[in-house]
């Protein structure tokens, strides 16, 4: 009995099978990859939650508590909750202030921002925190001793044993920081890290009534304590007081919500690369077939049944796809281990790298499923190949072409493959509106991509060049069949979302750094207070561009959103899934419309002594919130409620100072509030406007709009670096179905050359012939790689920064110069050997048949 | 063995039907050769292709050895082919991945019969091929390969052997070899030959002949 085992009694070429190795071993790389920097990632959070967390339960609050009688200053009320809620033998409690603060060296007026840790000398009840050199965090922080990161004596221009100074109050600089268990990712962190002591926080005089401060007590357990049993027990309780409780499962929720969404977007962004791998197995595995039809057919009329045939073909499937999908999943396996000396920001040298041998095997099985899935239609037809085919091929009939649907039958089973993939991934992330958001782009992309190659090729068959190469590559073009639009079009995805990347960056370089000055605001300035008003509009007068709206103004409070029945409409079990319900907002009053907003639905209240709340359009659509809806907020430990009367359209893309929700101030005067700034510098001006506010108001928190954008810029380079390397992917696996193509019609191909030459066409005029109709392929896929790019990303950029994408001619004809080379390139090295070989030799090779 | 009984085949061609062989009758007993005679698109192959179960035809009975082939579905076709019919072509068709043992031996591999190595070896030691059981078709001379193919053909003790021309594509010296190998190979094992030929030699050693003309039987001669 023949099994899988046995000799194959099929021709495996060594195009076919080469190819299909090659796409396999992509496709497996890239997704094993994919989901082992995912595993890496999270499971690096899971295993060190703890350590995330600085403890095996954390406390925080943003407004003071009632604190015990007699204890004074934050974090005294959340620290006495702590301790009267969760007192018990060997539980330890160590109380922490994390707060952002205006930095400054003491002979210097140029300052910085700097995000503070104020920490209890027992801190951290978990994990260990490193310096640079062998002093403990306890030597460094006696004294006047202050710990910072490395950035910031590199931006100050200090270093060890030298003074800085943190609103009224001055340090010296002991140590610096190496590791912090608590802040081991640099994501969304708008300045250097400071570690100081508690006790020397009241010195500084940088926190005053409404300052935005985040108290914090950890709270290490007895052995055998469960995190998640103690925090339930007082859940209720804490919620009442409006203090959030986070087990180490709930660490760090911002980072954990970004790295599952930008697992999300590589995941869904390598699909690509799997469909266009997939269209490049499954046309290799049809060529070879095809190849194969007269040996099939023999073995049918030799009495093999379909059974038999499927076992056959399966047996050389395995040999095809088998080791590569080892490899590629080993491979794969390897990547994240890269990942730290790649992009550092996302993938911190502190995520240990352990390789999955379970992901490994799931990635084997998914190669050799994949490749049997792409089998399947080419396998359906052999099913169908009659041996009479024999008597045909005796009489010299040519053997039936493969049908024309075929290809659009193998696009439509890899996609619904894909969007099953796709599915899958965002039940898993929790993100499925993101989800679908990718995947429909994707989707559409690859839509667009197969009309317009259609159109391309209409266009190409219309064309009428003079007699010549031009003329002889457009007929030699279309006689190779229903395969070229399938080529085209995944040449074009691919190329498409690799300009898209490109234009994107351009857009994000042009648009948001370089117009800074003119469009949006230099500063942001948190916890200015009631008295600090007018010396600070003095202040902006003097350093303030000459116009209206060069100063803006917003008295800001921060609370919670609450449920119906006044529980924090928060998932506690995961507070980062839902991420509307679980943030804490910054909330304001106004008599006005601010100017930038513009009403969707309702009217402005004009009385305002009413409870009325304007919410943001987007946002009310998410919250399914409706006019006349009321909604409820926890603000310092009161319950405020309000009507919606109006919702608005803000624009976010300009920077300024924008409101989810805005208050009638009947709803918000009453209660203490600080004040939030945006102003608009005097180009030149802004280190002489921070030096001044550091003078006189130094508790006042200024943000400079540029270290924003910087900051989103570096992530956004980071990401793109992954993304990149995705594209590069996508358009290595569209060049592998260039090759299969460019394979699979060599006979053709050698055939009319052999043809050429002998009705007297010089090696040269062939090879004009033969890179015409290369250089038609790279063109169209170029053109259509470049529709594709600017196509999404008008999408993006209008989607995302609700802005006209930015036309740049030069960026569109290089990236069209570089697609179409690569692509001419490729398909040119493909077919060289073909030009290579005498009418003789063609012939000899049996290939003129 | 074989009985046709008012065999009618047809194809489409230009969206019109094309008949290629019309009520076709006639029977032939087990053990006997027959030769099959007519010009080129008379339809030789096609009833050759019928009688292997490869096509189907549009009317008529097909009974081979008591099995009526039009009631089969191509599974069952495909096992009635691998226990009782061999096949013989003018072009060989061996498998160019496989060695010529393995070539002569798929037939009792396909059927679940074993490796088929030492019945391989003896047919090909008979066919004097024993020292190239190892080389693949490539290797192999055009009168070697037929003469590989007939060992497949016969590998399996069929009850029919249907050759397409075996020798066309083989000069005279070689094509006696052959013939006489058919020849003396089915009446050895008593297995009913149906030859499609143009060779006036190979067809008078033949116990019968038809002749094929536009797809209807022209005559029967003994």
């Amino acid at each position: 009995m023949i099994t899988a085992g046995a000799r194959v009694p099929l021709t495996l070429t060594q195009s076919n099978s080469r190819y299909v190795a090659a796409t396999i071993l992509l496709c497996v790389t890239i997704l094993v990859a994919v989901l082992a920097s995912a595993q890496m990632l999270q499971g690096g959070m899971a295993a060190n939650a703890r350590n995330l967390l600085g403890a095996d339960l954390r406390l925080q609050a943003t407004w003071p508590l009632p604190a015990e009688e007699g204890g004074a200053g934050l974090p005294s009320g959340l620290l006495h909750f702590a301790q009267q809620q969760l007192s018990a033998a060997n539980r330890h409690f160590s109380p922490s202030l994390e707060f952002n603060a205006m930095a400054r060296p003491l002979a210097s007026e140029h300052s910085l921002l700097v995000e503070v840790k104020a920490v209890a000398a027992n801190y951290p009840l978990r994990g260990q925190v490193q310096l640079q050199d062998d002093l403990s965090l306890a030597q460094a922080l006696a004294g006047d001793g202050i710990v910072v990161e490395a950035s910031l004596l590199h931006r100050l221009n200090l270093s060890i044993g030298q003074s800085l100074v943190l609103g009224e109050a001055q340090f010296t600089i002991r140590g610096v920081l190496a590791f912090e268990p608590d802040r081991i990712t640099r994501l969304f962190r708008l300045g250097p890290g400071v570690l100081m002591p508690l006790h020397r926080v009241a010195e500084t005089a940088l926190l005053q009534m409404g300052s935005r401060v985040t108290q914090v007590v950890g709270v290490r357990l007895a052995a055998g304590e469960e995190a998640s049993s103690v925090a339930n027990s007082v859940r209720a309780l804490a919620q009442q007081q409006g203090v959030r409780l986070l087990t180490p499962e709930q660490s760090q929720p911002s980072v954990r919500r970004f790295i599952r969404r930008f697992i999300l977007f590589l995941a869904i962004t390598s699909l690509l690369t799997l469909l266009l791998g997939g269209l490049a197995i499954h046309s290799a595995l049809a060529s070879w077939l095809q190849e194969n039809r007269q040996n099939i057919a023999i073995l049918k009329l030799l009495g093999a049944d379909n059974s038999q045939l499927t076992r056959l073909i399966l047996g050389a499937l395995w040999r095809m796809s088998g080791w590569p999908a080892l490899l590629g999943s080993l491979l794969g396996n390897a990547v994240p281990a890269l990942l730290p000396y790649v992009v550092p920001e996302i993938f911190p040298a502190e995520t240990l790298y352990h390789p999955s041998w379970g992901l490994a095997l799931g990635g084997f099985c998914f190669g050799v499923l994949f490749s049997l899935s792409c089998v399947l239609l080419p396998l359906r037809q052999s099913h169908h190949l009659s041996p009479v085919l024999l008597w045909r091929l005796s009489a010299g009939s040519v053997a039936p072409a493969k049908p024309p649907r075929q290809t659009l039958l193998a696009v439509t089973w890899l996609a619904l493959l894909m969007v099953l993939l796709a599915v899958t991934l965002a039940v898993w992330s929790g993100e499925s509106r993101a989800a679908l958001f990718f995947v429909a782009g994707l989707l559409v992309a690859l839509a667009v991509a197969w009309v317009v190659a259609q159109a391309l090729l209409w266009l190409v068959r219309r064309w009428q060049p003079p007699p010549g190469a031009w003329r002889l590559a457009c007929q030699a073009l279309l006689r190779r069949g229903g395969g070229q639009a399938a080529l085209l079009m995944a040449l074009g995805s691919a190329l498409g979302m690799v300009n898209a990347l490109f234009f994107l960056e351009e857009n994000l370089n042009q648009q948001l750094l370089s117009r800074l000055p003119q469009r949006i605001p230099s500063f942001f300035f948190i916890d200015l207070q009631r008295d600090q008003l007018q010396p600070f509009r003095a202040l902006a007068k003097q350093y303030a561009v000459a116009d209206e709206e060069a100063l803006r103004l917003f008295p800001t409070v921060r609370g919670r959103l609450l449920q119906e029945h006044g529980q924090p409409s928060v998932d506690e079990a995961d507070p980062s899934r839902n991420w509307r319900q679980a943030r804490e907002y910054v909330l304001t009053f106004a008599e006005q419309l601010p100017s930038g907003n513009r009403l969707l639905q309702g009217s402005w209240w004009s009385d305002p002594t009413v409870l009325e709340a304007s919410v943001e359009g987007e946002m009310a659509k998410e919250m399914g919130w409706q006019l006349g809806d009321q909604i409820r907020f926890m603000v310092h430990g009161v319950e405020v409620s309000a009507r919606i009367s109006n919702l608005r359209v803000v624009r976010w893309s300009d920077f300024s100072l924008n409101f989810f929700v805005i208050f009638s101030p009947a709803v918000l005067q009453q209660l203490s509030h600080s004040w939030l700034a945006s102003l608009v510098s005097i180009e030149g001006r802004e280190e002489s406007l921070l030096a001044e506010l550091n003078r006189q108001l130094p508790n006042v928190t200024a943000v400079a709009t540029r270290q924003v954008l910087e900051t989103i810029h570096g992530l956004v380079q980071q990401v793109a670096v992954a993304a990149r390397t995705l594209g590069v992917a996508a358009v290595l696996a569209g060049l592998l179905l260039l090759g299969v193509q460019v394979s699979a019609a060599r006979r053709q191909r050698v055939r009319e050359m052999a043809l050429y030459r002998l009705l007297g066409a010089t090696r040269g005029e062939v090879a004009r012939i033969l890179a015409a109709e290369m250089a038609i392929v790279a063109l169209v896929a170029a053109l259509l790689g470049l529709l594709i790019g600017q196509l999404l990303t008008l999408l993006i950029v209008r989607g995302i920064f609700n802005d006209l994408a930015i036309f740049a001619p030069f960026s569109l004809l290089l990236a069209g110069l570089c697609g179409g080379s690569v692509i001419f390139a490729a398909a040119w090295w493909s077919s060289r050997r073909h030009l290579a070989l005498s009418p003789m030799q063609a012939f000899a090779a049996g290939l003129y048949q | 063995m074989i009985h046709l009984d008012k065999v009618s085949y047809s194809v489409a061609h230009l969206g019109q039907p094309l008949t290629l062989l019309q009520e076709i009758s006639f029977h032939i007993p087990p053990g006997e050769a027959v030769s099959l005679l007519g010009p080129s698109g008379s339809g030789k192959s096609t009833l050759l292709a019928l009688l292997a179960g490869v096509e189907r035809p549009d009317r008529g009975s097909i009974r081979i050895d008591g099995v009526e082939l039009t009631a089969l579905g191509d599974d069952d076709l495909a096992r009635f082919r691998r226990q009782r019919v061999g096949v013989v072509f003018q072009d060989f068709h061996l498998l160019p991945t496989l060695s010529a043992w393995e070539n002569v031996a798929l037939p009792l591999q396909l059927a679940g019969k074993g490796e088929g190595y030492n019945e391989a070896m003896q047919l090909l030691e008979q066919v004097g091929l024993r020292q190239r059981s190892q080389h693949r078709p490539a290797e192999l001379s055009g009168g070697e390969q037929q003469r590989v193919a007939i060992a497949r053909a016969f590998i399996h003790r069929p009850q029919l052997i249907l050759a397409d021309e075996p020798t066309g594509n083989l000069d005279q010296h070689t094509s006696k070899q052959i013939i006489d190998l058919l020849f003396s190979w089915a009446a050895e094992w008593g297995i009913t030959l149906f030859l499609v030929t143009h060779d006036p030699q190979l067809a008078s050693r033949a116990v019968r002949s038809l002749a094929l003309m536009d797809g209807r039987l022209a005559s029967t001669s003994v």
